[in-house]
């Protein structure tokens, strides 16, 4: 079967996490680091997708929470100013939500769109994940791996098929 | 002239000092104004303006600018406030007090805003971790700043103006003044420790926030910090023996600087950006306004209507100074007020008592007052200025009634207890 009579619903992975666009970074952080996914979808109050944090955002977050040494505390203690840049920058990240943090508007696709779609749409878009959406709501991810999975299944499948005509 | 030179002197001093006070334009233009109309108006020969200049005080400020810009390259003055909150277990009140301590220490020895400056950075990330408010922390140091100044003949320039003038040692100065100065430093942060009771109260949270920080990365180059401890040590030395060599403070201070250049093979251009020339032409120019008036006599009459006002009594004339000087030195510059007061303390002293030894008390009364007078506007001290901008900076600005609230009490507090130390130490028995 060529790659475009696969549906994204046979591939997507259906357990992606999610957090409320009103949640605190800490939360964001929390849920990013339990998921398999390296990701979380931002969702509002209707669990329709409003954006996305992947794993990269979460880290730099997080670094950026520590209580800092060497070199780093260097540099914010080099003058009156540096150090009241930090804080200024410390205490707006400890009010920032899921909204400051997360990449939007997030893009997505639906459960009945081709894989052929998919995969133009992840080189078009230069992502690693897309956010599965039905009637407006999260109902999943697919991965550049899921894709891969895919193509290797479908390659497989080929093979089979080849090898059975074959014999 | 239409005008007299002593009226001339008055005028031309009067409107220099409401320029500085306006603030309309920068404070060395209009001493250098001053300076300049003093010579122009012949109430001075240039010879006469340039021999006013006390270049004591000028190599003084500029060899310890020298050394205290360079050491503070070094990063050990940033390691020094974080090994102190460290040392107070994250605490803060124990922060707190401790950062005041070091603060006062430092500016014993090394210019006022640049110890508040050094030690301004860790005290915002510090007070950010804890959770604490940061302006009565900034408030505090900075009057402890000014406190910790009048300790030592090189801490606080009124210090060392009258040092110079009067001929004073490094050492009698600072054993006559210092234990009244580090008695009203005390006195001070027990005061602080009262009133801020109830704000600086942390969590073990907030204490292992700070324990957290790491400061051993912050000294930059260990090599060029022992050069600068080692020069420092060998000139703080040099400052407590330097009348048995007859050697003035200045040429200490300078010996000291060279002496960082010379080991350090530094660029002189890059050591040299560090002095503050702005800071040294300001007293070019006060030095030669403020000859106007003694040469025209108008500081001696200053000082003859003193001794009758004190009425021939040494305590009295002693008080009045110190009390006079506080109250002035929190409104006006204590810079140019120390330097005006200078002939006027000496007539006063003439007169009164004639004898050398007891008529000092009169020098001391004026450096305590002087010094510690700054700290009772957010105007009377530079440093008080600096704090006052990094507030604002901030985002919590102070305003004049607030810095009140903290230098009344302080002024009150800390000049009570130099009453008391210079009538028990001086004039009692």
């Amino acid at each position: 079967m060529p790659l475009s009579e696969v549906t994204v619903s046979a591939w997507m992975q259906p357990d992606v996490a999610t957090v409320q666009v009103d949640a605190s970074v800490r939360e964001v952080l929390e849920t990013a680091l339990n998921t398999p996914y390296d990701c979380v979808v931002v969702v509002n109050g209707e669990h329709r997708p409003v954006g996305i944090v992947t794993e990269g955002d979460a880290v730099r977050r997080l670094l950026a929470d520590e209580v800092p040494g060497g070199s780093y505390l260097r540099g914010i203690l080099a003058s009156p100013e540096a150090a009241l840049r930090y804080v200024q920058e410390a205490e707006r990240a400890q009010r920032n939500t899921a909204a400051d943090v997360m990449t939007a508007p997030v893009h997505t696709v639906s459960p009945t769109d081709d894989l052929l779609d998919v995969a133009r749409k992840f080189q078009l878009l230069d992502v690693r994940q897309l956010v599965v959406v039905a009637d407006g709501t999260v109902r999943g991810i697919i991965t550049r791996r899921d894709l891969v999975r895919a193509i290797l299944d479908q390659h497989d499948r080929a093979e089979r098929e080849l090898n059975d005509r074959g014999a | 002239m239409p005008l007299t030179d002593p009226q001339l002197a008055v005028a031309i001093f009067a409107i220099a000092y409401a320029l500085i006070i306006s603030e309309r334009v920068h404070k060395t233009t209009a001493a250098l104004a001053g300076a300049v109309a003093v010579i122009a108006l012949k109430v001075l020969d240039t010879e006469q303006a340039w021999e006013a200049v006390d270049l004591n005080v000028i190599f003084l400020l500029a060899g310890m600018m020298i050394i205290a810009n360079t050491t503070a390259t070094t990063g050990v003055f940033q390691w020094i406030a974080v090994r102190a909150a460290k040392l107070a277990r994250g605490n803060p009140m124990g922060v707190l007090l401790l950062l005041c301590a070091v603060t006062a220490t430092l500016s014993a020895f090394l210019d006022n805003v640049t110890t508040v400056v050094l030690v301004a950075p860790v005290t915002i990330v510090v007070a950010e971790t804890m959770g604490v408010r940061l302006v009565p922390m900034l408030i505090a140091e900075a009057i402890a700043s000014n406190i910790g100044g009048t300790v030592t003949l090189i801490g606080d320039p009124p210090n060392i103006l009258i040092g110079s003038y009067a001929g004073l040692s490094f050492l009698e100065f600072t054993t006559e003044v210092g234990p009244g100065a580090v008695l009203a430093l005390v006195a001070y942060l027990a005061f602080v420790r009262w009133q801020s009771r109830k704000e600086m109260r942390g969590s073990a949270e907030t204490a292992a926030r700070v324990l957290a920080l790491e400061e051993a990365g912050l000294i930059t180059d260990p090599r060029l910090l022992r050069i600068c401890l080692g020069v420092l040590a060998v000139t703080i030395a040099g400052f407590l023996v330097h009348s048995t060599f007859g050697y003035e403070p200045s040429a200490v201070a300078l010996m000291g600087a060279t002496a960082l250049l010379l080991i350090t093979r530094k660029d002189p251009h890059e050591a040299l950006r560090d002095v503050e020339w702005s800071t040294l032409f300001f007293f070019v120019g006060l030095f030669v306004v403020v000859q106007g008036l003694d040469h025209t006599g108008v500081l001696e009459r200053v000082g003859e209507l003193a001794a009758d006002a004190s009425g021939g009594s040494l305590l009295t004339a002693t008080m009045l100074i110190l009390w006079l000087s506080a109250v002035l030195s929190g409104v006006i510059d204590n810079i140019p007020y120390t330097a005006t007061m200078l002939p006027v303390v000496r007539t006063l002293g003439d007169d009164l008592g004639g004898n050398d030894s007891t008529a000092k008390v009169l020098w001391w009364a004026l450096a305590m007052g002087a010094d510690l007078g700054g700290n009772l506007t957010v105007i009377g001290a530079s440093a008080n200025v600096l704090v006052s901008n990094l507030a604002a900076r901030a985002g919590q600005p102070i305003t004049f009634w607030e810095w009140l609230k903290q230098g009344v009490p302080a002024t009150i507090i800390t000049i009570a207890i130099s009453a008391l130390y210079l009538w028990l130490r001086f004039l009692a028995f």
